[in-house]
């Protein structure tokens, strides 16, 4: 890596390690092993992870640093040095994007029938149509607006694309006047173009552009950029992802700039005076233009992968599998009463959950369905079960994260819905997320009441759980059952929390917990017995428990992690952090995972969580830990846990000074790849239970909704 | 294809399945001085419980109530909205019959001089129906509550155990010699009531400590005048201060039961030492409990350490029992009301009767004759097990007036046993057996007596009832006999016969008769009559 950050501190800058970890994702597009579909959606995510990245942590850096703050971070950066070491490697990220498309992907795809074309490339019946097009259908909804530096602009919206056009003078005026087009919202972005094999598309910005003097009748246009500018997220969205600066920021909110311009991005081939115009009218700072080499908005081009009849340009698919331990046969009740489950997504099916909830609704002995919904799908099954199981009757009780970012619209939409049906809704808890995962069936039984739990990392999202590498625990063991009527007994308000038996929430439990087990290792490793710690999660930034973490490989704990995105501890540093290894997987699956083993004297502790850990999760947050008890679930977890640490084939090493170093195999780490062992794996244990079920279904709600 | 046999049994379990009937949801309600909570239980067939769900909200009604004598709007409202939340949660199990729930009310409403509205106000808008707990009944459930743990400890066959119940508005004391109660009193001693009565004196840190302990002892000196001077087997504490020192003064050696918690009594005044100066909010910082927890930890541990102290208790031992868990073992109890429980009664009412020297060979008599006439005449009365044990009670203690003055004896009786309290007992209940024991002679029950007239129709029917069979059974029983004998009955048109065997001269009986005779020709329409009868020959059987 060309960078290095300072060994000085004994933390890593937050931000640097998450543009680290969108390096590594740029990696996996620009794999030549892969097919081109799936090096562009590589590609789109490190795009859209930008842009939220620049909404939420860039917007409060400015915020901090417009008032003043120059108190550092934990690394010890103060807000100006970290907002120009991200702008640094922000550039170095899109000049990698942008090449990777035009030299590598674009080409590939071409080949594949996929065929961006320029306006000059189009044949005469193309342009017609395209004509058609604009006359028709956009031209109607364009509204060019006329701007100018004195004047106050129009409310551009973040994220999306506009031209600038740069007009002549008039007859008697002085100097070039400005107009801006927005690009129509709900505009299909790719123009599918007629006559041709195979997908061949033009970029809608493209089209407006060639018809742009349609728009100014009479008047000369020198020049047409496209631009995106990217403003400050709102408080909603901040308290999600800057959790960490939101104290500072609280102080500071006062002097805020009602959506501040923090990045403006424009196509390379735009003017010098369009672009001057753009930087002094949005006063953006040089540092914050992204002079872009090629389309805007890689994000977008996640559609492009959706096509169909592309499959060849895709890799195989992975379907998840059923596990032989809970046969679809057999009503989930049945199951867990054998013994608890432990469900590895997208490899093993997410169908248990979901028929867990089905059948719940439909069985004339359950009580009561208690969930927690955050980020669920459009359509969902979940939602739907849910909703005809308050219509029948049963006690059901939602709560609805509506802080769960950019969804909000979508939440509040079936929230009502399910309340209609007679559904408690709650809407979230005052001043804490609620990001826990978790969902109980309380169920009358003829030996008693039954309560049917699962506790999971992901959320109830059938649609993310084929992409997101998640954990479920599922069971009816009595402490598990007795802990999820605490936790929502609690959030309902109903009662003051009293004490688990077996999970641990934040904002109050989970923190000392972790605490405690970390210094339980490293006191056993002082008094000379084995000890360790392995764990995996998304992030890692919470400073009191990597000073834990650190005590602790000083006392001698050996220490694995397996961290996928921000990693603020600095590992391998002698004296400070020589016992402790930080790895991380980025390959098909999106691994989301959060499992922590404490060796525990040879009797390991292992655990599933909501958490990562970030101060934003343990202290700000409504989150489970739970101990995964029994032998069966326990063991896999182990497994799975192992396993992940074991890969050879997509895992990254954390060097000391912050960068990421591939990891190869070698005698004695053979070549593993995770996500495949587990793929296979869970593809041998289905075929050999005999069947191998297709999952997932799609279920559609009892009655349709209309959407507005 | 399975197996026959298989098959068999797979039918055979589903139908063992099917035909297990539902367990029975039931729930408690203790809106106390602190806090109000909600236990949600479930019965199985050997009427053991098993608790589902766990509820608290603290509020602050003692502290309205022993500040300031009531207690206030904004009080009553949350408490509506607690209960509210709670009868939604016990929507959800399908809890809302009244003989499924119980919701009481402790000591700082017995206090509250709007009590009434507050229960009123309560119960309209929660549909949960709340009552006043009297403290009799409070010492009762307490017991029932510890009673399981007791025994799986065998402190029942313990020669005497002191178990206290430290509460944020009150304490109770249960005194048990071999497993039966033979004193139950309540002090107004609360932890709450501890703060609020020193804070409001301007105390902290030190001299805090020094008012903790000064009120501690007091408490624990009116323990000791309660209960015989003898030598204690064991101290068995619970309570919200109790559950706290459980977790900071555990001894080393513990018992199987993880229900109870054995604490050295040096460490217990250790840790009193050390909460006693510290004001609630360092409490909370420092071990991380509610507020209402922190006003009363600090009290309660000092009354245990005091206690055991003064008990020369070594290791105390700390229950987790609440009073909710008496109300559910009391519901769970009530479809076969242990005769145990009736038993207890009965032996605190004899204890009573000892105390004022009533003469025991007399009034096993009449108990023996009012339950046999009891039982007779259950078409004509129509009453219930219930009033068969406060018949029970009056004949044991109707005449222990004559301790007082043998003249009007019977109008000692009542106010001595309507000031008394009977293990087991409300003290409505008390009042109506005061009532009973009272028209045992002389006049009648009558508008005129206040004490009669207060009642509402259906008591004062119940006590007239009560009233005509202990008579009758009064005046039957004039001699002393070393035990009960039997009686037959015949009805003849409208006459009530009670044949006596063996009895050589029944002039007295009859003329007693004649007198207190005319309540129950009046009540029930028979009159009644005494006569011998004489043992036939053994071959006129046949």
């Amino acid at each position: 890596m060309s960078r290095s950050p300072s060994l000085e501190s004994r933390f890593l800058n937050r931000e640097l390690s998450w543009i680290e970890f969108n390096f590594r994702v740029m990696e996996q597009a620009e794999d030549a092993t892969l097919p081109p579909l799936e090096r562009l959606k590589f590609a789109a995510i490190t795009a859209t992870n930008a842009d939220e990245f620049f909404m939420v942590r860039v917007g409060g850096l400015k915020q901090l640093q417009r008032a003043g703050v120059a108190q550092p971070d934990p690394a010890g950066m103060a807000p100006a040095a970290q907002l120009a070491a991200v702008s640094e490697r922000m550039h170095e990220l899109v000049a990698r994007q942008h090449a990777c498309l035009r030299k590598d992907i674009e080409p590939l795809l071409r080949k594949g029938g996929i065929r961006r074309l320029r306006l000059e490339e189009l044949n005469s019946a193309q342009r017609r149509h395209v004509e058609a097009q604009f006359h028709n259908f956009l031209f109607p909804v364009l509204s060019p607006v006329a701007v100018s530096l004195e004047d106050e602009w129009p409310l551009l919206a973040g994220l999306g694309l506009a031209l600038h056009v740069r007009l002549a003078p008039a007859a008697d005026g002085a100097g070039p006047r400005h107009a801006l087009v927005a690009l129509p919202k709900n505009a299909a972005r790719f123009l599918a173009l007629p006559g041709e094999s195979g997908f061949a598309y033009v970029l809608l910005e493209e089209v407006i552009r060639a018809q742009v003097g349609h728009l100014f009748p009479g008047v000369e246009v020198l020049d047409c950029a496209a631009f995106r500018i990217t403003r400050n997220a709102d408080m909603s969205v901040r308290e999600d992802l800057a959790g960490d600066l939101l104290d500072q920021m609280r102080e500071v909110l006062t002097e805020r700039r009602e959506s501040e311009c923090v990045r403006l991005e424009i196509e390379k081939r735009a003017s010098k005076e369009s672009q001057a115009f753009l930087r002094a009218a949005l006063q953006v700072d040089d540092a914050d233009v992204y002079a872009v080499p090629g389309p805007l908005d890689l994000g977008a081009f996640f559609r492009l992968a959706g096509l169909p009849g592309t499959d060849a340009l895709k890799t195989g698919n992975w379907s998840p599998q059923a596990v032989p331990e809970a046969p679809p046969t057999e009503p989930v009740f049945d199951t867990l009463k054998r013994g608890s489950l432990l469900l590895h997504h997208p490899y093993e099916s997410y169908d248990p959950v979901l028929r867990l909830v089905q059948e719940a609704a439909d069985d004339p002995n359950t009580l009561a369905i208690k969930q927690v919904l955050y980020r669920v799908s459009d359509n969902s099954p979940v939602v739907a079960a849910l909703m005809r199981a308050a219509e029948r009757g049963v006690h059901v009780t939602a709560l609805v994260e509506l802080k769960a970012r950019f969804d909000e619209e979508r939440n509040i939409d079936w929230a009502d819905a399910l309340a209609r049906a007679g559904a408690q809704v709650i809407y979230g808890v005052k001043g804490y997320k609620t990001h826990a995962k978790i969902c109980v069936v309380v169920r009358r039984e003829p030996g008693g009441v039954v309560r049917y739990v699962h506790y999971g990392t992901g959320n109830y999202n059938e649609k993310s759980a084929r992409i997101y590498s998640d954990i479920s625990f599922m069971t009816c063991e009595e402490d598990y059952g007795a802990d999820a009527s605490v936790f929502f007994n609690t959030i309902t308000g109903y009662s003051q929390l009293s004490k688990f038996r077996r999970v641990e929430a934040a904002p109050l439990g989970i923190r000392p917990r972790l605490r405690e087990l970390i210094e339980a290792e490293a006191e056993r490793c002082r008094q000379g017995e084995p000890a360790g710690i392995d764990a995996k999660m998304n992030s890692l930034a919470d400073p009191e428990l990597i000073e834990a973490l650190y005590e602790a490989s000083r006392a001698g704990v050996k220490i694995r992690l397996n961290v996928r995105g921000i990693c603020c501890l600095r590992p391998g540093v002698k004296g400070l952090s020589e016992n402790i290894e930080v790895r991380s997987i980025v390959d098909r699956h999106l691994e989301h995972a959060r499992i922590f083993r404490f060796h525990n004297g040879g009797d390991p502790k292992l655990f599933i969580a909501s958490a990562d850990w970030m101060p934003r999760n343990l202290d700000r947050r409504i989150e489970l830990m739970v101990p995964v008890e029994g032998r069966e679930a326990a063991d896999k977890l182990d497994w799975i846990l192992k396993t992940c640490l074991a890969d050879t084939a997509q895992s990254w090493r954390l060097r000391p000074d912050g960068s990421y170093e591939r990891r190869r195999p070698d005698a004695r780490h053979p070549l593993l790849r995770a996500q495949q062992a587990f793929q296979l794996r869970a593809e041998s244990r289905a075929e050999a239970a005999g069947r191998q079920v297709p999952v997932f279904e799609p279920q559609r709600p009892a009655e349709p909704r209309k959407s507005p | 294809m399975k197996e026959p046999l298989e098959q068999a049994k797979a039918v055979d379990a589903a139908a063992g399945a099917a035909a297990e009937p539902l367990r029975r949801l039931v729930a408690a309600v203790d809106i106390g001085s602190s806090a109000i909570r909600l236990d949600i239980g479930e019965i199985d067939a050997q009427g053991g419980v098993r608790v589902l769900e766990s509820l608290r909200h603290g509020v602050r009604l003692g502290k309205d109530v022993f500040v300031r004598g009531r207690i206030q709007q904004d009080t009553l409202r949350r408490c509506v909205a607690i209960l509210k939340n709670y009868a939604r949660l016990l929507a959800e199990y399908g809890v809302s019959r009244p003989d499924q729930i119980r919701a009481v009310a402790t000591s700082f409403a017995r206090e509250a001089s709007n009590r009434d509205m507050f229960v009123d106000r309560v119960s309209t808008a929660t549909g949960i129906h709340v009552r006043v707990l009297e403290e009799a009944e409070e010492a009762r459930l307490t017991y029932l509550a510890v009673r399981d743990i007791l025994e799986a400890d065998g402190l029942l066959n313990a020669r005497s155990v002191a178990v206290l119940e430290i509460g944020s508005g009150g304490t109770i004391l249960l005194y048990l010699k071999n497993g039966k109660v033979t004193v139950a009193q309540s002090f107004h001693g609360g932890v709450l009531r501890t703060r609020e009565m020193l804070e409001a004196g301007g105390g902290a840190g030190p001299r805090l400590k020094g008012l903790f302990k000064a009120y501690a002892s007091e408490l624990v000196e009116q323990i000791l005048q309660a209960i015989p001077r003898e030598k204690v087997a064991a101290l068995v504490v619970m309570g919200a201060g109790a559950r706290f020192a459980a977790e900071q003064a555990a001894g080393e050696e513990q018992g199987e039961d993880p229900r109870v918690t054995r604490a050295p009594a040096a460490r217990l005044a250790e840790l009193a030492d050390q909460l006693a100066p510290m004001p609630p909010d360092a409490l909370v910082r420092r071990y991380k409990m509610t507020f209402q927890d922190a006003t009363a930890v600090a009290p309660g541990v000092m009354t245990i350490a005091q206690a055991a102290r003064a008990l020369k208790i070594r290791d105390v031992r700390i229950v987790q029992a609440t009073l909710r868990d008496g109300l559910l073992r009391d519901m769970a109890l009530r479809e076969h009301r242990s005769e145990g429980f009736e038993e207890q009664v009965v032996y605190s009412a004899e204890m009573l009767a000892a105390r004022y020297g009533a003469d025991p060979a007399h009034y096993r008599n009449v108990e023996a004759a009012s339950l046999a006439l009891f039982d007779e005449l259950q078409e004509e009365h129509q009453l219930h097990g219930h009033e068969r044990l406060l018949l029970r009670c009056a004949a044991i203690l109707h005449d222990i007036g004559a301790h007082v003055n043998a003249r009007a004896h019977h109008k000692h009786s009542m106010y001595l046993i309507a000031n008394s309290d009977l293990f087991g007992l409300t003290r409505h209940d008390m009042q109506l057996v005061a009532t009973v024991a009272r028209y045992h002679r002389k006049a009648v029950p009558g508008p005129s007596h206040p004490e009669f007239a207060a009642l509402p129709l259906e008591d004062r029917m119940r006590v007239a009832k009560l009233a005509a069979i202990l008579r009758v059974a009064d005046s039957i029983e004039r001699s002393p006999r070393d035990a009960p004998r039997r009686l037959l009955f015949r009805r003849e048109a409208d006459r009530f016969v009670i044949l006596v065997r063996d009895m050589e001269d029944l002039t007295m009986e009859r003329l007693v008769l004649r007198t207190k005779g005319n309540l129950f020709a009046d009540v029930f329409g028979l009159v009644p009559d005494v006569r011998e009868l004489r043992a036939e020959p053994p071959g006129a059987m046949a």
